[in-house]
């Protein structure tokens, strides 16, 4: 067993640090506020990009730090293990958050795209450009899964192995959404430009 | 780049959203402020969804034992529960009995 294997022991229910380990794979867990700090920009992302509303995303956010914060102590793992499982939660908020504003907010797509790219240029959080809203307001008219996996993939470059891996999906699954999701932005993104310049 | 998170992989872009440093402030403040609970706190939404299919069940036993109808066993029940042609059929076979002029006692040897 590896040195970084035992490093805790069970006393009653309180964990005891036996060594402090900086390498990652330690059980102890960490501050949960620095922790919180170094995870908070990554969940609040993936949400706005999901939702694209501060308001709504920062409560996806808080819902599922809260959830972390409440099984913080009882977590049995290390800190890949407590990433992955963060990163887990926030894919099924977002989802599920982005479900329900579909529901609530059903429109045709055209004007589903005018109003999010709008909204976003006149937002205080958000300084990109007229093409990156209309993006934006894109990948809005996604279904949530499909718009999940083409922010993981497009903005933050993730790997197919550890979405699969996250999300219990297969590579080649996962592929094709990303395949399918792209088409359909190509062909919105086309239709708005073929509309700009004729 | 907006955020550099631990999820990234190694060419990511631009999103165009924006964090200020306050908004992770008091995001974390928000989240440490609510109560943890401890194995109480875990075991709450547990008991109250207990405690709620007790109470429906309990309900549903004590309305199903009020709406259940008692026997009817008594005299005047059955009475009550007569239609208007048995009632009036009955009435007809008391007229008649009354014609054959029984007595009190002759009552007892009729059935």
């Amino acid at each position: 067993m590896s040195s970084s294997r035992r490093l805790v022991k069970r006393m009653g229910t309180q964990r005891v640090p036996l060594e402090n380990v900086q390498d990652g794979s330690s059980l102890t867990p960490p501050d949960f506020a620095a922790w919180m700090r170094a995870h908070y920009r990554m969940v609040l992302s993936q949400s706005l990009r999901m939702l694209g509303v501060m308001a709504d995303a920062e409560d996806v956010a808080q819902a599922v730090f809260v959830k972390a914060w409440r099984a913080w102590n009882g977590f049995e793992g290390n800190e890949a293990q407590r990433r992955a499982w963060l990163l887990r939660i926030t894919r099924n908020a977002t989802i599920d958050a982005a479900r329900k504003r579909n529901l609530r907010r059903m429109m045709p797509i055209d004007v589903l795209l005018e109003e999010r790219s709008s909204q976003l240029l006149s937002s205080a959080d958000f300084d990109g450009d007229a093409v990156l809203a209309r993006l934006h307001g894109a990948m809005s008219t996604l279904p949530p899964k499909q718009r999940w996996v083409f922010q993981a993939r497009y903005f933050d470059d993730r790997p197919y192995v550890d979405l699969a891996s996250e999300t219990g999906t297969s590579e080649g699954a996962l592929k094709a959404s990303y395949h399918h999701a792209r088409k359909k932005i190509e062909a919105i993104l086309k239709k708005d430009a073929d509309a700009l310049f004729h | 780049m907006m955020s550099q998170s631990p999820s990234t992989g190694p060419n990511p872009k631009e999103d165009g959203f924006r964090i200020a440093e306050a908004a992770v402030d008091r995001a974390v403040a928000d989240v440490m402020s609510t109560p943890l609970g401890g194995r109480m706190g875990e075991l709450r939404p547990v008991l109250s969804m207990a405690a709620s299919i007790a109470l429906i069940l309990g309900l549903g036993l004590a309305l199903s034992g009020v709406l259940r109808p008692k026997p009817c066993v008594t005299f005047g029940c059955q009475l009550e529960a007569l239609s208007d042609e048995e009632l009036s059929g009955m009435m007809e076979l008391m007229e008649e009995e009354s014609l054959l002029e029984l007595d009190e006692e002759d009552w007892a040897t009729l059935y």
